[in-house]
C-alpha cells in the first residue's frame, strides 16, 4: 500500500506577534489570493477514538469526523494509507470495512448531512485465517468543495490478530539437545510465549550440564545457521539460563519485516543456541516448536445429503458400528435439513442412557451354563463380542469400552486372565457408573480386587521398618500419571501450564508417590472360600487371598476390597499440589476402618477435582469417540461438562453433540479423526452384516436353524442375538478387549507416527497397532470371515456348524438385484452401500476416489453364484474393510 | 566414499518411504544436523567385514536380577544379601553356584568371590562356567556419575539425574536411548545409521522387530524404520491374487499426498510389509531347509511351544541362518520378554520367569552352534532396572518388590570373554554406600558404557561412540582395564 505524506498540510490562519504588553492590536494577517472556488465555510478534523481493532474478538477501530463552523450538508474524501516504516505490516481493504452507527456499510466518500457536526466511523476488522503482525491503517481526509481540512486530518489505527490478554497468547516450546551431535550431557527446557497481538513475546529458558563454560547464546535460523538474534549476557541468570525475556522479534538475519519473522516463527524454523568453550560453534540447541491445537472447524449450512451422513457418522462414533435400523430410526426423527439433529440425538443420548444396562458377569455365567466345555481365559472375550454386538445399550458398552482403555486392567497378566469372574465383574463396573461420576467409579475402580491385583495394592500393608517392608507404589503412581491428572499441570483446555520459570509445571514427584502409596495400604479382600470354591464366607485374615480353585464361582474377586486397619498407615500423608495448595492427610488418631475409608474418599475426591483431571480425561475421551486431535476449545467444553465430581453424562454429551464433532466440513480434512482401532473395525463390519452363530442367546428359531438357550436376560440384546465364540481372533486383528500390553494401554495418547504426521505435531495413537506384520494378519482375517467365518474349537455340545460365526449378505443380493440399470450402476450401489455405512459415505463424497471407482469395476466384473458369500460379496467386503480410507473415522 | 553413503540411503529411503528420489536427496541437502557425524562414522569403518547380528533381548518391568544372580558364601555381602532381602531370599542350597574366573570387584570394603544363579537358570549357569556368558554389574541409567550424598542433597555440588526415576516408561526409553529429558532415538536405531555402509540390502530394513515398535529402534535421521515381524515370522496374504490382489494394488496406489495422513500411514506401512515378504519367506525356506532342526533344538532345551520369548529367538536363528549374500551384514535384534513387574507374588512368578528364559536363551545358543554362528552373534539381555532389594510384604509367597535403579545385564556369545562378573558390584547395604532407599542402588557403571561396547563390537570405532551415546563422556573409558567393563574377548 502507498504512503502519502501528510507534511504539506500545513495550514497558518494567523499569526500572533506577542512581543512585549501594551504594544499596538496585531494587525490582521494580509488576505491570502482569492481561490477560484467559494471559500469553503466548514473544517474538518480527524480524530481517534478507539486506535485498536482486534479480529479474534471482533472488536473494532473507531474515529470521529468532526467539523466547526457551517454545517451545510458536505461530502468528505477518504485516503487510506498503510505504515511508513517497510519493517511494520501495512492493512490493505481486505482487512477492514467502515461502517457508520447504524451498521452501514461505508465508501470513502463519507456524507454529512445538514446540520451534522461529527459523524463516526467504525473500522471493523475482517477476520481471517492469516497469522499476522500487527497492521497500520492511516485515514486522511483530503480536499473535496464544500470544506477545509484542520491541521488534524489523519488518524492511525492497528488491526490485530487478538488482544495481548493473557489468554490469547501463543505457546512454544523446546528441549535442549546436542547441536551437531557433540558430546554433552546437557539438556533443558525452553518456552516462547507470544503475545495475542504477534508483535513480541517473552523468552525463557533454562538448562544444565553444559560440558564447558558459557560463552555465548543467540536465536538462530534453521537449516543455514544464520544468527537473527543475538541474547546479551547481562540478560542471563547467573546459571546462563534466561528469564522472562522480551524478545520483540525486530527483523534480523536475512529478515526485513516482521511479518517474516512470525511465519518464521510458526513454521519452527528458530532455534536457541548455547556456545561453549569447548563447543564454539554451539554445543545445545532447542528449537521454538509450536505447541499447536488444531482449531475447531468453521460451521455451514447442511445439505439433506449431509444430514444423512452426519446420522451415520453420529452412529459410527457412539455405537460398535451404524445399521441400517438405527440410521433409519434417527432418520425418521430427524427434519431434511437437520434443523433438529441435535435435539434428536440428545434425546437418543438419554434413551440410551436409561435402557437397562447390559451385564458381562451375568452373560459369562449363562455361557458356564450353555458350554460344557470353556477355558477359564477365553471366556470373556468370548462374552465381550456379543456385548459389542447386540447390547441395546450400545452408548453404555462403548462408553465402558472407552474406559476400559483409560483405567485398564488386562489379561496379559495371568493373575487377570484366570479370574474371569472378576474380569466381568470389573467390566459391569465400569458399565456401571459409565454416566454417573468418575469419582464414583474410581472408588469402585479403586477398591475392586481386580484392579487390586494388576496394580498390587492388595494385600499391600504399611511399612514396617523393622522388618524392612514399605508400601507398595504401583498404584500411587498410576492412579496419578493415567488415571486422573497426568505428568504435568494443565488448563482447562488442555493447554500445558507453566510454572514461573515458564516450564512445564510437573504433577508430582517421588516423594509425592511415597505419601499416596500409603493411602492405598491395609486393603484386603472381603470375602474368602474354602478349597471346593463353592463355600464363601467373610475374610477376617488380612493375608488371605484363596477365593478357590480356577473354575470355581470366584465370588472374592467381584467384590470390593476392605480395609483391615492394623495394615494401615494413618500417619499424615503430604500430597499432591492443586490451585497452589498441597493436598494434605492429617495423621489421624482414630485407627478404624471408618476413618480409613473416610481417607480414600478424601483422596479420591482431591485426584478427581485436581485442576488438570477434567481436561485430562477429557482429552482421552474425545480421542475414544471422536478425533485424535481435538481444539482446545473443543477440550475446554468437555472439561466444563466434567466438573468437580467428573459427570460422565454431561462428558459424553459435550463429546458427541460439539460442532467439532459434528460438523460435516471435517470430512475434507486431512488430519481430522482418528484411525479406527481394529476391534472397533472388526464390529462395524459384524453389525452391518449381522454377524452370527446358529445358537441364540434366547429363543430359537427353528425355521432359521437357531437354537434357543433361554439367556433370562436376552431381552437386553437384540432379538436376533447369538453366541460369538471366535477364538483368539484378537490376536489375529492385533487387538484384543481388556488385554492391553500394559496399564499404558494398547496405545499412549501421545504417539506420534514420523513423517508427515510428527511434522504437523499431530497424534494418531491407534497407529501404534499397524505394524506391517500386523496388518497382514489383519488382511488374513478378513480373508478367514469371508472365507469360512470363525469357529472356536471349544464348543460342546455344539457342531462346528453350529458354533460357526458367519455374515450374512443377503442383502448385499438384494440391493443388486433391485436396483434399476446396467451392471454398473447396480455395482455402484453396493459400494455406496457398504461406503454409506461403514465410512460415512466419504468415498462418495470425494470427488475422482480412485478407491471407489476401483471397487466399482471390480464388483462389476465379478460373479455371484456360490453360496453363502458369493465372490462378488466377498471381494465388495475385503475390499471395502481394507481399504485405506475406512480405516480412519471422521 | 560419502557419496556412496548417500545414495545408498536414498535407496532406503525410496523402499521405505515411497518418495520421490528427489525429495529425498534436497531433504538430506537440507539436514544439516546429524548427517556430517554419519559420513564421518562411515568413513572410518572397513567394509569388507563379515556378518555380524546383535540380539538384544529386553527382559519388560524390570527385571528382580539381585536374585538372577545372588552372593553366596559366608561374606558380609551374602549376609547383607539374607538380611535385606528378607522373605524374598533364595537360599544357599537352592542357588546354583558358578564357576568365577575373575575377583569380583564389590563396592565398599566387601570382597566376595562367591556367587550363584538363579535355581532355574541351570543352562546359563552351564553356559557361564564355559565361558560364553558374562555378567556386567550393577548398570543403571546415569548422565554422570552419582554419589549417595549427591543424591540425597547432603552437598552443595549439583549433580545431574536421570529424568523422571524409577518410572516404567521413562527408564525404558532411557536404557534403550540415553538418560536425557528429550528423547530423539533409541541406541539401536541410531547404531544401524552408522553402520549404514554395512547394511546394503535396500529392501529391508536392518531393524527388526520381534516385539512391535520399540524406544530401541528409533533412528534419528527417521530414514531406517524398524521392520516387525511376528513371533512365529510373517504369514503370508492368504487367497491374495487375481481380482483381488488387482484391486487392492490399484487402490493403495491411488492414496496420495493429498489424502488423509492416517491413511497415508497405512498405505506405507502396506507397501513396505510386501517388499519385505518377499525377502523374509526367501530367509526362512533358505533356514528351513538347512539341516538344523531349529524345533528340536528349542524343544530340547526346555521350550514350551506356546513360550513367546522361545518362538521369537527361535525366528531370530531362521532369519540369521537363512541370510544370503545380499543380506545387511549388521543386523540388530530387538526381542522383548515381558512379565517382569512383580510387585506381588515375586518368588513363584519370578521363577516362572527364570524357568522361561533360561529355557528359550540355551535353545537360541544351540541353534547358533549348530549353524556357526556362534561366534557371529551376540546376545545382550536387560531390562530397564532391578526392583528394591527389600521386600513389600512379610509372606514369602504373596510379597513383590518395586522399581529400583541398577540392575545386572548379561551377555552371551563366543566372542564374550565369559564367565566373568565385570563391573562392581553394589554392597547390598542399605542407609548408606549406594543405596537411596529401599535397596535401590546408584549404578556403578552406566548402561550407557555397557551399549557402547556392543556397538563397538558391531563397528563403530570407540572415537564415535560418542554419536549414540553423548553422555559417555562423563565416564571413564568402557575400554579401560580399570573400568572393568569390556566383556569382549581380546581377538
Amino acid at each position: 500500500m502507498r504512503y502519502i505524506k501528510l507534511t504539506s498540510f500545513v495550514f497558518l490562519t494567523l499569526i500572533v506577534s506577542c512581543g512585549g504588553g501594551g504594544g499596538a492590536p496585531p494587525e490582521p494577517a494580509p488576505s491570502p489570493p482569492a481561490p477560484p472556488e467559494p471559500p469553503a465555510s466548514s473544517e474538518i478534523s480527524l480524530l481517534v477514538d478507539q486506535n485498536m481493532a482486534y479480529e479474534k474478538s471482533g472488536i473494532a477501530a473507531e474515529i470521529l469526523i468532526s467539523r466547526t463552523g457551517d454545517t451545510e450538508a458536505i461530502e468528505v474524501l477518504l485516503a487510506f494509507a498503510g505504515s511508513e516504516s517497510p519493517v511494520e505490516s501495512s492493512a490493505s481493504s481486505n482487512d477492514y470495512q467502515l461502517f457508520n452507527e447504524n451498521d452501514e456499510i461505508l465508501s470513502d466518500s463519507i456524507n454529512l448531512v445538514q446540520g451534522e457536526s461529527t459523524k463516526r466511523i467504525i473500522i471493523r476488522p475482517v477476520s481471517d485465517d492469516v497469522r499476522e503482525v500487527p497492521e497500520t491503517l492511516v485515514i486522511t481526509a483530503v480536499e473535496n468543495s464544500g470544506y477545509t481540512l484542520s491541521d488534524q486530518i489523519s488518524a492511525e489505527i492497528l488491526i490485530n490478530d487478538a488482544s495481548n490478554e493473557y489468554g490469547n497468547s501463543r505457546l512454544f516450546l523446546g528441549t535442549f539437545r546436542s547441536q551437531d551431535n557433540v558430546q554433552t550431557a546437557a539438556s533443558g527446557l525452553l518456552s516462547f510465549l507470544l503475545q495475542g497481538d504477534n508483535s513480541k513475546g517473552v523468552l525463557t529458558y533454562t538448562y544444565d550440564n553444559l560440558g564447558s563454560e558459557r560463552i555465548d547464546q543467540h536465536i538462530h535460523l534453521s537449516p543455514s545457521g544464520t544468527v537473527i538474534h543475538d541474547i546479551k549476557d547481562e540478560d542471563l541468570e547467573q546459571s546462563g539460563s534466561l528469564s522472562q525475556y522480551e524478545w520483540n522479534m525486530e527483523p534480523g538475519g536475512i529478515f526485513t519485516t516482521k511479518q517474516q519473522m512470525l511465519d518464521t516463527l510458526f513454521n519452527g524454523e528458530f532455534y536457541v543456541n548455547v556456545h561453549s568453550a569447548d563447543n564454539p560453534g554451539g554445543e545445545i540447541l532447542a528449537y521454538m516448536s509450536f505447541d499447536a491445537f488444531a482449531e475447531p472447524p468453521l460451521q455451514e449450512e447442511l445439505t439433506v445429503a449431509d444430514v444423512d451422513y452426519d446420522i451415520v457418522r453420529f452412529l459410527n462414533q457412539a455405537t460398535f458400528g451404524a445399521t441400517p435400523r438405527d440410521y433409519e430410526q434417527l432418520r425418521s426423527l430427524i427434519d431434511q435439513d437437520g434443523a433438529n439433529r441435535l435435539q434428536v440425538y440428545e434425546l437418543w443420548i438419554d434413551q440410551q442412557i436409561s435402557a437397562p444396562r447390559t451385564s458381562m458377569q451375568d452373560l459369562d455365567n449363562h455361557t458356564y451354563s450353555v458350554f460344557s466345555e470353556y477355558s477359564q481365559s477365553s471366556l470373556k472375550r468370548e462374552s465381550f463380542w456379543p456385548i459389542a454386538l447386540y447390547a441395546n445399550d450400545q452408548l453404555r458398552q462403548r462408553m465402558t469400552f472407552a474406559l476400559s482403555e483409560i483405567l485398564v486392567i488386562s489379561t496379559e497378566n495371568s493373575m487377570i486372565r484366570n479370574r474371569p469372574q472378576g474380569l466381568g465383574s470389573y467390566w459391569d463396573t465400569l458399565a456401571n457408573e459409565s454416566f454417573g461420576s468418575y469419582k464414583a467409579l474410581l472408588k469402585d475402580v479403586t477398591l475392586h480386587p481386580m484392579m487390586g491385583v494388576y496394580l498390587s495394592h492388595l494385600i499391600n500393608s504399611k511399612a514396617n521398618e523393622d522388618a524392612g517392608t514399605f508400601p507398595d507404589e504401583n498404584y500411587a503412581r498410576e492412579v496419578m500419571q493415567l488415571f486422573t491428572f497426568g505428568l504435568v499441570h494443565r488448563n482447562k483446555d488442555g493447554s500445558v501450564v507453566l510454572g514461573d520459570d515458564n516450564l512445564p509445571l510437573a504433577t508430582y514427584d517421588n516423594e509425592t508417590i511415597r505419601n499416596l502409596a500409603r493411602v492405598f495400604t491395609g486393603l484386603g479382600l472381603s470375602y474368602a472360600a474354602d478349597s471346593t470354591g463353592n463355600s464363601v464366607y467373610e475374610n477376617t485374615n488380612f493375608n488371605r487371598s484363596y477365593c478357590g480353585p480356577n473354575g470355581s464361582l470366584h465370588y472374592c474377586w467381584t467384590q470390593p476390597m476392605k480395609f483391615f486397619p492394623s495394615y494401615h498407615d494413618f500417619e499424615e500423608k503430604l500430597l499432591f499440589v492443586d490451585n497452589g495448595d498441597q493436598i494434605v492427610i492429617p495423621g489421624s488418631a482414630d485407627t478404624g476402618v471408618d476413618q480409613a475409608v473416610n481417607e480414600l474418599e478424601m483422596v479420591i475426591e482431591a485426584l478427581v477435582e485436581h485442576n488438570t483431571t477434567a481436561p485430562f480425561i477429557a482429552r482421552r475421551l474425545i480421542q475414544r469417540f471422536v478425533t485424535s486431535n481435538p481444539s482446545n476449545a473443543y477440550i475446554e467444553k468437555v472439561s466444563s461438562a466434567f466438573g468437580q465430581d467428573g459427570d460422565l453424562k454431561q462428558v459424553i454429551k459435550a463429546i458427541l453433540l460439539d460442532p467439532e464433532a459434528r460438523s460435516p466440513s471435517v470430512v475434507a480434512s486431512s488430519s481430522f479423526g482418528k484411525f479406527k482401532e481394529p476391534i472397533l473395525q472388526l464390529t462395524a463390519v459384524f453389525r452391518l452384516f449381522n454377524a452370527s452363530s446358529k445358537i441364540a442367546l434366547g429363543e430359537g428359531d427353528a425355521d432359521l436353524g437357531l437354537i434357543e438357550t433361554d439367556y433370562v436376560n436376552a431381552d437386553h440384546f437384540a432379538s436376533n442375538a447369538t453366541f460369538i465364540k471366535i477364538g483368539n481372533v484378537g490376536g489375529g486383528i492385533g487387538q484384543e478387549a481388556q488385554a492391553a500390553p500394559s496399564v499404558f494401554n494398547f496405545f499412549s495418547p501421545d504417539y506420534s507416527p514420523s513423517g508427515k504426521l510428527a511434522s504437523e505435531g499431530l497424534v494418531a495413537p491407534e497407529l501404534t497397532l499397524i505394524t506391517e506384520s500386523q496388518i497382514y494378519s489383519m488382511f488374513n482375517q478378513y480373508d478367514q470371515l469371508l472365507h469360512n467365518g470363525f469357529v472356536n474349537f471349544r464348543r460342546n455340545p455344539f457342531s462346528s456348524e453350529e458354533a460357526r460365526v458367519r455374515i450374512d449378505t443377503t442383502g448385499l443380493g438384494d440391493l443388486w438385484e433391485s436396483t434399476p440399470g446396467d451392471t454398473q450402476e447396480k455395482a455402484t450401489a453396493l459400494v455406496d452401500f457398504v461406503d454409506f455405512y461403514l465410512n460415512s459415505g466419504k468415498l462418495k463424497r470425494t470427488s475422482n476416489s480412485g478407491t471407489r471407482s476401483e471397487l466399482i469395476e471390480q464388483v462389476e466384473s465379478a460373479s455371484c453364484v456360490s453360496a453363502p458369500i458369493c465372490d462378488r460379496d466377498k471381494l465388495l467386503i475385503y475390499g471395502a474393510a481394507l481399504a485405506p480410507e475406512f480405516q480412519i473415522q471422521q | 566414499m560419502v557419496k556412496d553413503c548417500g545414495s545408498h540411503l536414498l535407496s532406503r529411503r525410496s523402499f521405505l518411504r515411497g518418495t520421490s528420489r528427489f525429495a529425498i536427496a534436497s531433504a538430506i541437502a537440507s539436514n544439516s544436523l546429524g548427517v556430517a557425524g554419519l559420513m564421518r562414522a562411515s568413513q572410518s569403518m572397513a567394509s569388507t567385514e563379515g556378518y555380524k547380528a546383535l540380539v538384544f533381548v529386553f527382559l519388560n518391568g524390570g527385571n528382580d536380577s539381585f536374585n538372577t544372580f545372588a552372593p553366596l558364601g559366608s561374606s558380609a555381602l551374602r549376609n547383607n544379601y539374607v538380611t535385606n532381602r528378607g522373605v524374598l531370599g533364595l537360599s544357599q542350597s537352592e542357588l546354583i553356584e558358578l564357576n568365577i574366573q575373575n575377583s569380583v570387584r564389590v563396592f565398599g570394603e566387601l570382597e566376595s568371590s562367591s556367587f550363584g544363579i538363579h535355581p532355574e537358570c541351570a543352562h546359563l549357569a552351564e553356559m557361564f562356567n564355559n565361558r560364553e556368558l558374562a555378567v556386567m554389574c550393577n548398570i543403571g541409567n546415569l548422565v554422570a556419575p552419582v554419589t549417595r550424598d549427591q543424591y540425597m542433597g547432603n552437598t552443595t555440588q549439583s549433580v545431574s539425574l536421570p529424568p523422571k526415576l524409577f518410572s516404567h516408561s521413562d527408564q525404558q526409553r532411557q536404557f534403550q536411548s540415553e538418560p536425557t529429558s528429550r528423547y530423539s532415538y533409541g541406541w539401536g536405531g541410531r547404531l544401524a545409521e552408522l553402520l549404514t555402509s554395512y547394511n546394503t540390502n535396500p529392501l529391508i530394513s536392518p531393524l527388526i522387530s520381534l516385539a512391535g515398535l520399540n524406544p530401541f529402534q528409533v533412528s534419528l535421521e527417521g530414514e531406517i524404520n524398524p521392520y516387525t515381524l511376528g513371533n512365529e515370522g510373517i504369514v503370508p496374504l492368504k487367497r491374495f491374487e487375481g481380482a483381488r490382489s488387482q484391486m487392492v494394488t490399484n487402490y493403495m496406489a491411488t492414496i496420495d499426498e493429498n489424502a488423509h495422513l492416517m491413511a497415508q500411514k497405512y498405505t506405507n506401512v502396506f507397501s513396505s510389509a510386501t517388499v519385505a515378504q518377499e525377502i523374509i519367506e526367501s530367509a526362512f525356506s533358505t533356514a528351513e531347509s538347512s539341516g538344523v532342526n531349529f524345533d528340536d533344538i528349542f524343544t530340547n532345551a526346555g521350550v514350551e511351544s506356546d513360550s513367546v520369548i522361545g518362538n521369537r529367538l527361535k525366528t531370530v536363528a531362521k532369519m540369521i541362518k537363512g541370510r544370503s549374500q545380499e543380506s545387511n551384514k549388521r543386523p540388530i535384534y530387538f526381542v522383548e520378554m515381558n512379565g517382569f513387574d512383580q510387585h506381588a507374588n515375586m518368588l513363584p512368578n519370578h521363577r516362572n520367569r527364570m524357568r522361561e528364559m533360561n529355557a528359550a536363551l540355551k535353545g537360541f545358543r544351540d541353534c547358533l552352534m549348530e549353524q556357526g554362528d556362534y561366534d557371529k552373534v551376540l546376545t545382550y539381555v536387560g531390562s530397564e532396572f532391578a526392583r528394591t532389594l527389600t521386600p513389600n510384604g512379610n509372606d514369602p509367597s504373596t510379597s513383590g518388590s518395586d522399581h529400583a535403579w541398577s540392575g545386572h545385564a548379561f551377555a552371551f556369545g563366543d566372542m564374550i570373554d565369559g564367565g566373568k562378573f565385570f563391573g562392581t558390584h553394589p554392597d547390598l547395604a542399605l542407609g548408606s554406600g549406594l543405596d537411596v532407599g529401599r535397596g535401590r542402588f546408584i549404578p556403578t557403571n552406566s548402561s550407557s558404557q555397557c551399549s557402547a561396547i556392543v556397538a563397538n563390537w558391531m563397528g563403530v570405532a570407540q572415537s564415535d561412540l560418542n554419536i549414540i551415546f553423548p553422555s559417555l563422556q562423563n565416564f571413564d573409558s568402557p575400554f579401560d582395564e580399570q573400568t572393568n567393563l569390556n566383556f569382549i574377548k581380546v581377538s
